[in-house]
């Protein structure tokens, strides 16, 4: 039987935006096609050997929640970096997707220090992004073999992320504003390791990408290539359907 | 002529053609007339409440705390005017305050329960600020028509630097209305309108710094809230003091880092979500005494009871209300009614025979089977509504609508914080409704709900008549709608003669 272990980062600072559901959209994708799932619960100062994470999930928090964890997980910076050079699969939203850069820096002018996953830094602006999000991801897709070129979702942000060098952005935004607040591109592809600002949780109606993130995993412990048996999402796809839908027509919120 | 007679005018006239074609009450359209007409007319027209007003913001409780009042302070023989059943912002406001004042701007009320949204707060605060205006005979100097301290002002004619003239020496004195300002609780809810919680938190403690002079209503519980009372004397703080109650989920807690410091707090107890008794571990701040308290709390399958204290006093109470959250209600009702010296015998007899608030456990009978309304807007709300479900093991039915419209919040992401997964064990049937129907479809599935009890009908009106068949002879159905969905459910049951308008 095959087994992954899902390492969630800082659960209890760093869970804004119903990001748990990212968790236990992977968990119930992975035993429905039996695989077991260990979760842990990797918190500030707990011991983490990351060469036995399959994938790591980094949620959202508010500047409050990254300010007390970015020390912490400066500290294990090197060794998470050694594993996505090995093909870890990482998932990271909002600011743990910030904090998966070189630097944070914040309104206030106070420097993050993040720990350069991804080749990208993000400043604080007085703007803040928020509203449905469609991304157009059909170069990621391929990859996926998915059929599914879509990703939706909800942003809710004042940072601003720019990219640099080989890291790649996940998508081209159709609907929102995106990384840099201008309405081009969204999220964050190194190697296995993906970022965004999607939340909604991002991964229950976006079935797709939950699959891709659980592939790789497999192939990169088990080796096999063999797709995963497709699972009934009538469900997951009607809710994609139906928020695309929505955000054509949903009013965006001003603060 | 002064501005406000053309501003009453005209916002009466627009409320009684929006209600002879049945729009409802007119709603927030007059206060929006009101104040385009004359931007003032929030403050000119409080400004003849003789007792002032009592702000009333907060995340959850708003409503029934705000309804609880009224209800204590009208027993009590005074006037109340509230904007309950209408919007809780600026506008909102206004219209109540045209629907209670005579067209020459005489209000037939004495005191004001203002419910205010929280983002709402600085813009009211300054709203309701009294500008002096030029008399025609005085004219004052520009640093006196600033928004100055009422006190800063005082002082600066005690010292002979300006007299003015008696009319409006009493108009500067009379201009802080707001006698106190009560916050219930900060939880996470409407992240698309506030950004974070944290900012919430700042947004209110910008806004009370306008109004010095009011008394702080404060949950001492909530450490978000306690820390707005932080090195102020002018404060009331409510809590509970009961070491029984203890809180069966870790969902929904969205603070437990102090917010004068940053460290992670210690709770010896903990009630619901991040509302307990805590302390700092590394600056010292902790939950303050609350002067007015609940103890030996019971929580019974249609009601509560509790032994209330105030000061030296305290009294026994009965609430036909359901859900620790309603404690928390009515001590924060209570702390404003004490504030306004009202006898605390007074203030037990109210509590004991209130009615729900709007579309807040409303119960109406359709086709001979029994339905309640439970409003839900975040999680904390919706994990308090399912301890009260949980307390009957009766079979039920499920109507829930999920609808993303501004007032509701357009980021629906909440609903994966709040634990659907209890649903297995208390409902027979469900019927999901709604603008994000799909996205209540498959939050369920991941909850583990069976798709065999699920039905979804996008149509709200479908959707309830679907629920209402589907609920058996002796189930109760339980309605838990979003705001604006409240709304277009209500009408409905309005039209049908089985709810009053709250309106007329």
């Amino acid at each position: 039987m095959q087994s992954l272990t899902i390492y969630h980062m800082y659960p209890d600072a760093m869970n804004l935006y119903g990001d748990l559901g990212n968790v236990v959209t992977l968990r119930r994708r992975m035993l429905e096609r039996g695989i077991s799932v260990d979760i842990v619960n990797v918190g500030r100062g707990v011991k983490a050997d990351f060469s036995k994470a399959d994938i790591v999930f980094l949620g959202g928090g508010q500047d409050r929640g990254q300010k007390i964890i970015a020390d912490d997980l400066a500290k294990r910076g090197p060794a998470i970096k050694r594993e996505v050079e090995r093909g870890l699969v990482c998932l990271t939203i909002c600011g743990g997707f910030q904090l998966f850069g070189k630097y944070f820096k914040t309104k206030e002018g106070e420097m993050l220090p993040g720990i350069s996953v991804f080749d990208a830094y993000t400043v604080g602006s007085d703007k803040r992004c928020i509203g449905n999000v469609v991304l157009d991801i059909e170069a990621e897709a391929k990859k996926w073999k998915s059929t599914l070129n879509t990703l939706v979702g909800f942003e809710n942000h004042s940072g601003l992320t720019y990219l640099e060098g080989k890291t790649r952005p996940l998508g081209k935004v159709k609907i929102g504003y995106g990384n840099t607040g201008d309405r081009k591109y969204e999220g964050a592809v190194y190697n296995n390791c993906y970022g965004t600002y999607l939340h909604g949780p991002v991964l229950p109606k976006n079935p797709h990408f939950a699959d891709h993130l659980i592939q790789m995993a497999i192939n990169r412990k088990y080796g096999s290539w063999a797709r995963m048996k497709q699972i009934d999402d009538r469900i997951e796809l009607a809710a994609h359907k139906a928020a695309v839908l929505r955000a054509k027509t949903a009013k965006t919120a001003h603060i | 002529m002064d501005k406000k007679y053309l501003a009453i005018l005209a916002a009466k006239q627009a409320g009684f053609w929006s209600r002879a074609f049945g729009r409802g009450g007119g709603g927030a359209l007059p206060g929006v007339i009101a104040q385009r007409i004359d931007p003032e007319i929030n403050a000119k027209l409080t400004q003849n409440l003789a007792k002032g007003v009592i702000l009333v913001t907060g995340t959850n409780g708003k409503t029934t705390t705000a309804k609880m009042i009224t209800e204590i302070l009208e027993n009590a023989g005074m006037k109340v005017l509230n904007n309950s059943g209408g919007s809780n912002l600026s506008r909102g406001i206004a219209s109540a305050l045209i629907s209670r004042a005579s067209i020459f701007g005489s209000l037939k009320a004495d005191i004001g329960v203002y419910e205010v949204d929280e983002a709402t707060m600085p813009e009211l605060i300054k709203n309701l600020k009294f500008k002096i205006q030029n008399g025609p005979s005085t004219v004052i100097p520009a640093h006196q028509r600033s928004d100055k301290h009422p006190a800063e002002i005082q002082k600066n004619s005690d010292s002979g630097q300006a007299c003015l003239p008696a009319r409006q020496a009493r108009m500067t004195k009379n201009k802080s209305q707001i006698k106190a300002i009560m916050v219930t609780n900060i939880f996470r809810d409407q992240l698309d309108r506030y950004g974070e919680v944290d900012k919430t938190a700042a947004i209110i403690e910008k806004a009370i710094k306008d109004a010095p002079d009011a008394k702080l209503i404060l949950n001492a519980d909530d450490p978000m809230v306690a820390s707005l009372g932080k090195g102020k004397d002018n404060v009331l703080y409510f809590g509970v003091q009961d070491t029984r109650i203890s809180a069966s989920s870790e969902l929904a807690i969205d603070s437990k880092d102090c917010l004068v410091c940053g460290s992670e707090l210690n709770y010896a107890r903990r009630y619901y979500g991040h509302i307990g008794v805590y302390e700092c571990p590394n600056c010292g701040f902790k939950r303050p005494n609350p002067q007015i308290s609940a103890k030996d709390i019971r929580l019974e399958a249609g009601s509560i009871t509790a032994k209330m204290i105030i000061k030296r006093e305290s009294f026994d109470l009965k609430l036909p209300m359901v859900g620790l959250y309603n404690i928390y209600n009515a001590l924060a009702a209570t702390a404003a009614a004490s504030f306004l010296e009202v006898k605390s015998a007074a203030i037990a007899k109210t509590l004991s025979h209130l009615k729900p608030a709007f579309g807040r456990m409303e119960s109406f009978e359709k086709n001979g089977k029994k339905a309640i309304i439970h409003l839900v807007k975040n999680p904390t709300g919706f994990n308090q509504v399912v301890e009260a479900i949980s307390s009957t093991r009766k079979p039920k039915t499920a109507l829930l609508i999920l609808n993303d419209n501004f007032a509701d919040g357009t980021d629906i992401s909440w609903i994966w914080d709040c634990e659907y997964e209890v649903f297995k064990n208390y409902f027979s049937n469900i019927v999901v409704s709604g603008i994000r129907s799909e996205d209540l479809r498959l939050r369920l599935k991941y909850a583990d709900v069976s798709s065999k009890i699920i039905t979804v009908k996008k149509d709200i009106s479908e959707a309830l008549d679907t629920a209402i068949k589907k609920t058996g002879p002796n189930e109760k159905l339980y309605i838990l709608p979003t705001y604006t969905a409240m709304l277009e459910l209500r009408n409905l049951l309005v039209k049908e003669k089985i709810l009053d308008n709250y309106w007329t």
